[in-house]
């Protein structure tokens, strides 16, 4: 046992005296987790939040246009700038040089024209019934609400908004059909008590709950933002770039023939590679908890979101931990395997990148396309990272990061698997 | 006095992946307890390759090599117990102090802390440098950091020291303390089998000595009585030119 401690400590006294490895262990992904957080912080609310800028002419001032304005303003989607009358020329120019995402004009008299029509339905419904009289509906005009769209708009987004909009006219529509149906059976049955106003129930017949599909019982309320996103996706890229300093010392040490004298010793074909790991594994855990506490204190002191553990840190501990063995496994397999110190450096970088843009570092997977998005399945990275997002966005437990955490320490199981055989190939 | 092998070497073969020219071809040797053994033999003769198997670095393609009765490739671990290597490179973590390194390698050793600490202490007075013990080695002189090296090897009091030119390219001074203290050891009874290209300082030192060249053994012995079956030979350098000739070798 002593011979694994003695080991542990050697390798502990080499990396805190190798400057250069400290920095890429540690300064690196905290200032990457910093500056990554506050880029993507504005187009994550774009996306999350979504407070869009736009423009209501309001000509109307009556129901039609109160109630679209009421609903617009009440959706907390949009950041509706209101006018009572506006030229048609500036509305369509602020949109088109994207100062508003969107601009609404209702026309003067929408309401009265809605009222109007609804007049006539219900005279002719009533003539149908033989109780009275049609009116003339030869001067009725077509009311035409004025939607702005940027062209790059995306064609959900624009339809969401045209039916949004549809909704908001027919339940006015409804509402004076239902109130001229009512004035008008006043004067057939004069019996009929119309003094008091119809109330319009507020509550819907069908009703619809929006539940957040998740494995547990209580749900994370938390959203994916830029923090929630940022934090654990450089936390996984900074644990799997220890394949700089990791691979880095393994050949240095093989070029000294420290390795060599290494080999010689009893008990060295695990006990060197045991304190490796385990020296690594806690290395990476440290980087760990430093991004946490960047998420925690640093980025809210900049005005982003705090970030959210969610409610299982045993099952955030058992995703950091397994994260922490794949990466070590990937580092010592590459550092096993290359032969030169520039090999290993080139490979080790690129592959990181390439694993974490593929995983889903960069950009979250759910915003690539499909095919993109099956091949990020395949990167240890994003196999950390959903395991973090099961426990903070989804308020998993223990049980919803078993396959990732499977997944990481059978990668870890490979690649130290691959190392050990490299290593028994060169000595026969 | 006669002493009974503590190594012996039958046929021993190796042959590196992808080439026809074995490195070692049937190599047979016996080499006595407390013999101090020079393996000599120009560049590319075999030489590194047949101490890296007695060590167990290399796997032998055939042939069969005994340490102190055991066969290597049965009882690798055991072996590493009571061998002891210096290898030509400064095997050494550059940026440990000298302590640190010898404590470490010692430790790996299995040695228990209070008797390493002594040991250690005392081999690092014996080779002059206790002053600069916690200073790291990669600030050290060649002759320090050759020193150290072979301090790392024999912390553990091996019965077999294998040393690859252990004094390439130190001074006179650092040679002078590393030599004396090789005949000590020796003395005191550890096995040496050395390889080096300074033939005076072999001829010094060994008490029996093989030339390999092309992987054979092509002449073993004490070194006085090759030089004296040579007409032409006043040292070792003259037998060892005329065994392998002066052309030159890369």
């Amino acid at each position: 046992m002593h011979r694994l401690v003695a080991s542990i400590k050697k390798e502990f006294l080499v990396l805190i005296r190798d400057k250069a490895g400290l920095a890429i262990l540690f300064i690196m992904p905290m200032v990457l987790v910093f500056i990554m957080s506050m880029i993507q912080d504005a187009p994550f609310r774009d996306y999350q939040e979504a407070s869009i800028p736009m423009i209501l002419v309001n000509e109307d001032q009556d129901s039609l246009g109160a109630v679209i304005e009421r609903g617009l303003t009440e959706s907390d989607i949009f950041e509706v700038h209101t006018f009572k009358n506006k030229e048609l020329t500036l509305v369509e120019e602020s949109v088109a040089n994207g100062t508003h995402a969107l601009g609404i004009v209702i026309p003067k008299g929408a309401t009265q024209a809605l009222r109007k029509k609804a007049e006539i339905r219900v005279s002719k419904t009533l003539e149908g019934l033989g109780l009275s009289e049609a009116l003339d509906d030869s001067e009725i005009e077509q009311v035409e609400v004025l939607v702005f769209l940027d062209p790059a708009t995306k064609k959900s987004f624009k339809g969401s908004v045209m039916n949004a909009i549809q909704q908001f006219t027919s339940k006015i529509e409804n509402q004076i059909i239902i109130t001229s149906f009512s004035k008008s059976l006043s004067e057939i049955v004069p019996d009929v008590d119309t003094s008091t106003p119809i109330e319009f129930e507020e509550k819907e017949l069908i009703t619809f709950t929006e539940v957040f599909a998740g494995q547990a019982e209580e749900i994370s309320a938390s959203s994916l933002n830029s923090v929630q996103h940022n934090v654990p996706a450089w936390t996984m890229f900074a644990m799997f770039f220890i394949v700089i300093p990791l691979a880095g010392h393994m050949i240095k040490e093989r070029d000294q023939g420290s390795t060599l004298r290494l080999q010689l010793m009893p008990g060295s074909d695990w006990i060197v590679p045991a304190g490796k790991v385990l020296l690594y594994v806690c290395v990476c855990l440290v980087q760990f908890f430093l991004m946490l506490l960047v998420g925690l204190f640093l980025l809210p002191m900049f005005g982003l979101p705090m970030l959210d553990l969610g409610n299982n840190l045993i099952a955030m501990l058992l995703v950091a931990a397994a994260s922490a063995f794949a990466a070590t496994g990937f580092g010592i397999m590459v550092g096993t395997i290359f032969k030169t110190h520039q090999q290993a450096m080139s490979f080790g970088s690129v592959s990181v990148i390439i694993l974490a843009a593929l995983g889903g570092i960069w950009v979250p997977l759910y915003i690539m396309p499909p095919a993109m998005q099956a091949m990020g399945k395949i990167s240890p990275l994003n196999w950390g990272l959903s395991g973090f997002n099961d426990v903070f966005l989804r308020g998993g437990g223990i049980e919803s990061v078993v396959p990732e955490v499977s997944l990481l320490l059978i990668f870890f199981i490979i690649t130290s698997l691959i190392a050990y055989t490299y290593n028994k190939m060169s000595y026969s | 006095m006669e002493h009974q092998p503590i190594i012996t070497i039958d046929g021993l073969t190796k042959r590196y992946k992808g080439t026809s020219i074995p490195a070692v071809n049937g190599v047979s040797l016996s080499i006595e307890a407390g013999d101090f053994f020079g393996l000599l033999g120009p560049n590319g003769a075999g030489k590194t390759t047949t101490i890296s198997v007695l060590c167990g670095l290399l796997k032998a393609t055939s042939g069969e090599v005994k340490i102190d009765g055991h066969s290597i490739s049965k009882n690798k671990e055991f072996l590493k117990q009571i061998i002891g290597v210096v290898p030509q490179e400064i095997a050494l973590f550059p940026s440990l102090t000298a302590r640190e390194n010898l404590m470490y390698f010692g430790q790996m050793y299995g040695l228990e802390k209070q008797e390493l600490t002594s040991r250690v202490n005392d081999l690092l007075e014996v080779f002059g440098l206790s002053p600069n013990a916690d200073r790291f080695v990669e600030t050290y002189s060649g002759g320090m950091k050759r020193r150290t090296n072979l301090i790392a090897g024999i912390l553990h009091a091996p019965k077999v020291l294998f040393l690859d030119e252990p004094t390439v390219g130190v001074d006179v001074q650092s040679k002078s303390v590393i030599t004396n203290f090789l005949k000590d050891l020796n003395k005191s009874g550890t096995t040496i089998i050395y390889t080096s290209h300074h033939l005076k300082e072999a001829e010094n030192l060994c008490k029996t000595i093989a030339i390999i060249d092309n992987g054979k053994i092509i002449a073993h012995g004490r070194p006085q009585e090759m030089v004296a079956s040579h007409q032409q030979a006043e040292h070792l350098e003259d037998v060892f030119l005329e065994l392998t000739g002066t052309e030159l070798r890369d």
